[in-house]
């Protein structure tokens, strides 16, 4: 099995413009997710972006056909795993974080690099999951103005299986819950980023995917591009929030196709 | 504490070198001077706070983020991967629960039709109430 094999459909990628994240659980080799967390749970100090050197079965991970499948949906196949990442460790008994959104709040409306984010153990509720709130991902808003939030409705825990890669998108806002457990709670971030902006859909693309009529009697069950795109409202927002997600997320999904304006990439 | 500690029964906003008399609406607490030690604090009414963030600026729209904070101390209010109570389903319902709202949401700040900023408009509620603890 090739990545070919795990390319995300048009529903899948217009899932991940509307509520920014998507999630896999790669079938690993037997042993890897407990022998990495054994690892984990034996370093003395965080090596930081040395992580993979310390722990070199981590990039089976990043390797594994269906995470690649993902990469190169989103990403195209010119995708960069950056010299970032780092080891989160949660220790028992530690706190909560807040909402924040990862560094300035310059947001990016073209989708050109995202988080994955791998657990190697089982997370359950009491380990300090990470917390994202879907479809935030467009909001430019300083971490400061999040400090009066606590909790959101339809905020999701990402209380997942041992093996799951998370991917979020870049500005998602994310936070934690407190480690009450008696475990400490593994999590590697990996930082991806696109190289090449798109002459086509690097997905399994249907032409006419987004040609579907639109239907106002299923929006919350919206299940091809077009009413995905139109109708998803994962928290609720106000009708002039979400007009202007839907006008965003069009602006994505037109760049990811290879017919967007904004062609220039970040350097 | 009789001398310290008093209800008064209408909006009030007094200053002077002898006392200060904190607006709060109704209830109003009126202190003297400066508090001794922490027993006597124990019986006085203290303020519970309430951040509501109303999916638009009516107070009678769903509410999309809820933020309780007890005043006794080390609490924190945390986010949670449990399944969240939902106090209130709208600033009224925690209006009519006895709450008063103590800032509307900022409606002044520049308006843009394009860009998205935080979720919700923030109402900011008090109740006073006599902490055990």
């Amino acid at each position: 099995m090739t990545s070919q094999d795990f390319l995300l459909s048009d529903a899948e990628v217009a899932q991940f413009i509307v509520n920014g994240y998507h999630m896999v659980e790669p079938d690993l080799a037997a042993g890897l997710n407990e022998s990495i967390a054994a690892q984990l749970d034996a370093l003395e100090s965080n090596p930081g972006d040395a992580i993979t050197d310390s722990i070199p079965e981590l990039l089976q991970v990043l390797e594994h056909p269906q995470v690649r499948g993902v990469l190169v949906s989103l990403l195209g196949p010119d995708f960069e795993v950056q010299g970032h990442r780092h080891w989160h460790c949660k220790p028992a008994g530690s706190g909560a974080m807040q909402w924040h959104q990862d560094s300035t709040n310059n947001r990016d409306l073209r989708l050109n690099r995202f988080l994955g984010l791998y657990y190697p153990r089982d997370i359950t509720p009491d380990m300090g999951p990470t917390v994202i709130v879907p479809g935030t991902q467009y909001r430019n808003a300083p971490t400061d103005r999040m400090a009066t939030y606590t909790n959101i409705r339809g905020q999701v825990p990402l209380t997942v299986k041992a093996g799951t890669v998370a991917f979020t998108h870049y500005d998602l806002w994310h936070g934690t819950a407190a480690n009450r457990s008696s475990m400490p709670r593994h999590m590697i971030k990996f930082l991806f980023r696109r190289t090449q902006d798109n002459d086509a859909p690097t997905w399994n693309h249907e032409a006419g995917a987004t040609d579907a009529p639109t239907d106002w009697n299923n929006r919350d069950k919206a299940a091809d591009p077009k009413n995905i795109l139109t109708f998803g409202n994962p928290i609720g927002v106000s009708q002039s929030d979400h007009y202007k997600e839907r006008t965003i997320r069009r602006q994505v999904w037109d760049y990811l196709v290879g017919e967007g304006e904004s062609k220039a990439i970040d350097g | 504490m009789e001398s310290q500690v008093g209800m008064m029964r209408d909006a009030l906003l007094v200053d002077s070198s002898e006392y200060r008399h904190i607006l709060v609406s109704r209830p109003v607490l009126v202190l003297q001077g400066r508090m001794e030690n922490m027993a006597t604090m124990a019986s006085q009414p203290r303020q519970r706070l309430l951040y509501l963030h109303a999916r638009t600026p009516n107070v009678f729209s769903d509410i999309v983020a809820l933020t309780l904070i007890e005043p006794v101390p080390g609490y924190r209010a945390e986010i949670s991967a449990e399944s969240v109570e939902w106090q209130y389903n709208s600033v009224h319902e925690a209006i009519v629960d006895g709450w008063q709202i103590v800032q509307f949401p900022h409606l002044q700040a520049p308006f843009d039709d394009r860009d998205l900023d935080v979720v919700g408009y923030e109402f900011i509620l008090q109740k006073m109430a006599v902490i055990d603890s």
